[in-house]
C-alpha cells in the first residue's frame, strides 16, 4: 500500500463548522498493512505523536477525520480511531453546490412562522383609543344628549 | 411630452440608452443639465429642480439594473436613492405607482445628512422632527420602465441585496403578475351626510331640542293645539300620534336651525322656542389607529388577537392579517330620526414586501343603535323606522280628510287605528293603506351596549391588542438560525445554517455513505459556514 502522512490537528469550533480552525500538534507517516475503512479507520502508530490532539488529516485518503478514541497497548504502542468529518472533507464541493434553506443565521425571513421559539402563555395587552367620537354625552353640555323628535306637520 | 429624445449624448461615464419608449402626459420637466453622479446603468432623466433654504435638489429618474430608479441629488452630490415602486431604507424616498400614475413624496431637510431614516415614517405620513416635505405627482411614465412586480429574473450576485434576490419560494416561481388591486380611498367612501340627506321639512320636521326647549312645548297639553287638531282632522283623539317618534341621542345634530316655533300637524304651539334640523344623517370620522407590528415577525400575526370596541355597537373582533401594520380608519355614520349607528372600517396598508404595495379597502361594517327612548304618546316608537316617510314625500300627499287606518290595523270607533308597535301611526290620506310595511333598525349588540345601556359604556372606539410574548434566547440565531425557505448557493451563506432539502453534485471522491451523511447532516444538525 501507497505510504500515507498524517497531521494531527486540535480543534475548539463547533463540530458543526464546515471549515474549521485548526491547530497542528503533531505528524506522522507510515503504510496501512491491511485494508482500511475510509469512513471509519483506525491504526496503530509506534509513537505518540498525537498528544492532546482530537483531529486529524489523512493525505492519502484526503479526508479530515475527529479522533474517537485512543487506545494505548502494550510496547509503546497507540491505537488511534477515527471518523470521517464529512463537513470538512468535502468544503470545497460542498459550498459550490444549491440548497433549500430552511433555517439560516444571517438571511432570514422572520414573516415565516417559527415553530422552534416558545410563546409565553400570558398575554400582553394594549389598547390604542380613536381619538374622535360623536358621541359626547356630557351632563350639562347643551349640545348633547339632545331630544330628536320627528313629528308630522311641523 | 414625456419622451425621451432630450437625452444628454455623454453622462459622465455612462453609455446613452437609445431603446426607451415614449409615454403620455406630463413629466415635471426642466432643462437638462449634465449628470454628474454614478448612474450605473443607462441615462437619467431629470425630472425637477428645487431650492430650499441655499440648497439645491435634483430628481432624476432612470434605470438601476433593470428596475427603475429615482436619485436625489443635493448640491450636485448625489444623497438618496431608491428602486421604484417603493422606498429605500436609507433615503427619504417613497414612490407609489397605480394605474401608470406615480406618486413620489420626499423628505428633505437643511441638512441632507440628517435625512436619513426617515423613509418609513413617510410611509405612514407621521415624519418626524422638522423636515421639509415635497410631493410631485408624474404621470405617463412609459409603462417599459414601471414593472407591474419587481421581482428580478437575473441571476443573484449579491444575496444581501434584497433587489438582487432570486424570486421567493424556488428559481421559477413568482414569475408571472399577480394582478393588480383597486383602492378604496378614503376619499370615495360614502358620505351620506353630504348624499343622502334629503329635506322633507314640508311635511316631517326634525325637531332637535334640549331639556328647557322641550320644556317649552308643554304647554301644549294646555293650549289649543289638541282642540285646533281634532276640528281641523275630526275623531283624532290622540293628538300625541303626530308625534312620530322621540329619541334622546349623545350626538350633536348637525345643520341645525335656531329658534323656531315648535308645531304638531300643522298647528303652532304657543310660546315654544326649539331647534329643528333638515338633516338626516350625521357623518364624522373618527380618526385612524395606526396598529404596529412588535416583533417585526410572524408572531405580530399569528399569536395575536384583535378586539375593537365601537360604542352603541359592542365589542368586535378583526383579524391581524388584515388590520396589523395598517393604518385603520374608523368612519361613523349616524341616522338621526332613528339613532343607527354605522361603522365603516377603512384599512390603508402600504408595505413593500407584500405583493400589493399598497392597498386601501373597507373589509369591516358595523351597526349599532345610539337612540335613547324618550316615551311620548301612546305608542311605543322605538321599534319605528321611518323610511315611510319616503313614502308619503313621493305620493304628495294632503294632511285633509281625517285618517285612514293602515292596511291590516283595526280601527276604534273614533276611526283611530288601534296602537300596534309594529305599524307607524301617520295621518294618512285615503288609499294610504298600503303603508303596513315597517322596516326595524338593525341593531347589533354585544352585551346589550345599544341605546340606553350603551350611554353607560365608552363613548370613544378603541383596540384592545393581545399579543404572545415569544422567548428569544441569547445569541438564537447563531445556534438555531430562523426560519428561511429558498435556494442558496451554499457558498454564498455564512454561519448557522440548516436545510430543507439539498442536492449535492460533484462530490469529488465522497463515497455514497459519505454524501449521504452529509445530507442527514445539513439537514438535521446543520453547518455553520
Amino acid at each position: 500500500m501507497a505510504a500515507l502522512s498524517i497531521t494531527f490537528y486540535t480543534f475548539t469550533d463547533d463540530p458543526k463548522v464546515a471549515n474549521k480552525q485548526l491547530t497542528t500538534v503533531g505528524a506522522a507517516s507510515g503504510t496501512f498493512r491491511a485494508s482500511v475503512d475510509v469512513l471509519r479507520p483506525s491504526f496503530v502508530v509506534t509513537s505518540a505523536p498525537v498528544g492532546n490532539a482530537n483531529y486529524c488529516y489523512i493525505e492519502g485518503l484526503n479526508r479530515y477525520y475527529y479522533i474517537t478514541g485512543v487506545e494505548k497497548l502494550t510496547n509503546g504502542l497507540t491505537l488511534i480511531r477515527l471518523y470521517v468529518d464529512v463537513r470538512q472533507s468535502f468544503y470545497a464541493q460542498l459550498i459550490a453546490n444549491k440548497g433549500i434553506v430552511k433555517r439560516q443565521e444571517n438571511n432570514y425571513d422572520m414573516y415565516l412562522n417559527d415553530d422552534a421559539i416558545p410563546i409565553g402563555a400570558k398575554k400582553a395587552v394594549s389598547v390604542y383609543t380613536y381619538p374622535e367620537t360623536p358621541f359626547k354625552g356630557k351632563q350639562g353640555q347643551d349640545d348633547f344628549n339632545r331630544v330628536i323628535m320627528v313629528v308630522v306637520g311641523g | 411630452m414625456g419622451n425621451y429624445a432630450n437625452i444628454p449624448t455623454s453622462i459622465g461615464n455612462v453609455i446613452p440608452r437609445t431603446d426607451q419608449g415614449t409615454g403620455s402626459g406630463a413629466f415635471i420637466e426642466t432643462s437638462l443639465v449634465p449628470f454628474t453622479g454614478n448612474v450605473y446603468q443607462g441615462t437619467a432623466h431629470e425630472l425637477g429642480t428645487f431650492t430650499l433654504d441655499e440648497h439645491t435638489y435634483t430628481i432624476y429618474h432612470g434605470r438601476y439594473n433593470q428596475s427603475p430608479t429615482m436619485w436625489i441629488f443635493t448640491d450636485g452630490v448625489q444623497t438618496y436613492e431608491t428602486y421604484l415602486p417603493g422606498y429605500s431604507t436609507w433615503s427619504g424616498f417613497w414612490c407609489d405607482i397605480v394605474n401608470n400614475l406615480a406618486t413620489i413624496y420626499w423628505v428633505t431637510a437643511p441638512d441632507p445628512a440628517a435625512v436619513s431614516g426617515y423613509s418609513f415614517p413617510l410611509q405612514t405620513g407621521d415624519v418626524p422632527g422638522n423636515p421639509y416635505f415635497a410631493r410631485t405627482i408624474i404621470s405617463g411614465v412609459p409603462e417599459e420602465d414601471i414593472p407591474e412586480h419587481e421581482w428580478d429574473v437575473s441571476p443573484s450576485t449579491d444575496y444581501t441585496d434584497p433587489d438582487n434576490m432570486d424570486p421567493r419560494g424556488g428559481e421559477n416561481a413568482d414569475t408571472e403578475p399577480f394582478g393588480t388591486t383597486d383602492l378604496m380611498t378614503l376619499d370615495s367612501l360614502p358620505n351620506p351626510e353630504i348624499e343622502q340627506n334629503m329635506d322633507y321639512s314640508g311635511i316631517i320636521k326634525t325637531y332637535v331640542m334640549s331639556a328647557t326647549q322641550m320644556n317649552s312645548i308643554a304647554s301644549m297639553f294646555t293650549g289649543t293645539v289638541w282642540d285646533d287638531l281634532k276640528a281641523k282632522f275630526g275623531g283624532v283623539s290622540d293628538p300625541m300620534s303626530y308625534i312620530l317618534s322621540a329619541i334622546q341621542v349623545p350626538f350633536a345634530p348637525t345643520g341645525v336651525t335656531q329658534n323656531v316655533a315648535f308645531r304638531l300637524g300643522g298647528f303652532e304651539v304657543s310660546g315654544s322656542s326649539v331647534d329643528y334640523t333638515k338633516n338626516r344623517y350625521l357623518s364624522l370620522n373618527m380618526g385612524s389607529v395606526k396598529l404596529s407590528e412588535v416583533w417585526g415577525s410572524a408572531r405580530d400575526y399569528s399569536d395575536v388577537s384583535i378586539d375593537l370596541f365601537l360604542p352603541y355597537c359592542g365589542m368586535k373582533q378583526v383579524d391581524p392579517d388584515i388590520c396589523m401594520n395598517a393604518t385603520n380608519t374608523l368612519i361613523c355614520y349616524v341616522d338621526m330620526w332613528t339613532g343607527d349607528v354605522t361603522y365603516l372600517l377603512h384599512v390603508s396598508n402600504t408595505n413593500s414586501s407584500g405583493k400589493y404595495y399598497r392597498s386601501e379597502s373597507v373589509p369591516y361594517r358595523w351597526t349599532g343603535n345610539c337612540a335613547k327612548k324618550v316615551p311620548l304618546g301612546r305608542i311605543d316608537n322605538s321599534n319605528q323606522v321611518l323610511a315611510a316617510a319616503g313614502a308619503i314625500a313621493g305620493l304628495g300627499m294632503g294632511l285633509a280628510g281625517g285618517l285612514a287606518s293602515p292596511g291590516t290595523a283595526a280601527v276604534t270607533a273614533e276611526g283611530m287605528p288601534i296602537t300596534d308597535k309594529s305599524f307607524p301611526i301617520l295621518p294618512t290620506a285615503a288609499g294610504l293603506g298600503a303603508l303596513t310595511q315597517v322596516f326595524k333598525p338593525t341593531v347589533q349588540t354585544s352585551g346589550g351596549v345599544a341605546g340606553s345601556t350603551g350611554a353607560m359604556d365608552y363613548q370613544k372606539a378603541y383596540f384592545i391588542v393581545k399579543r404572545a410574548v415569544p422567548q428569544y434566547p441569547n445569541n438564537w440565531r447563531s445556534q438555531i438560525g430562523a426560519p428561511r425557505y429558498q435556494t442558496f448557493t451554499i457558498g454564498d451563506l455564512s454561519g448557522f445554517t440548516l436545510f430543507s432539502d439539498l442536492l449535492l453534485d460533484d462530490m469529488g471522491v465522497a463515497v455514497r455513505e459519505e454524501i449521504e451523511e452529509l445530507k442527514a447532516l445539513l439537514t438535521t444538525e446543520g453547518v455553520i459556514l
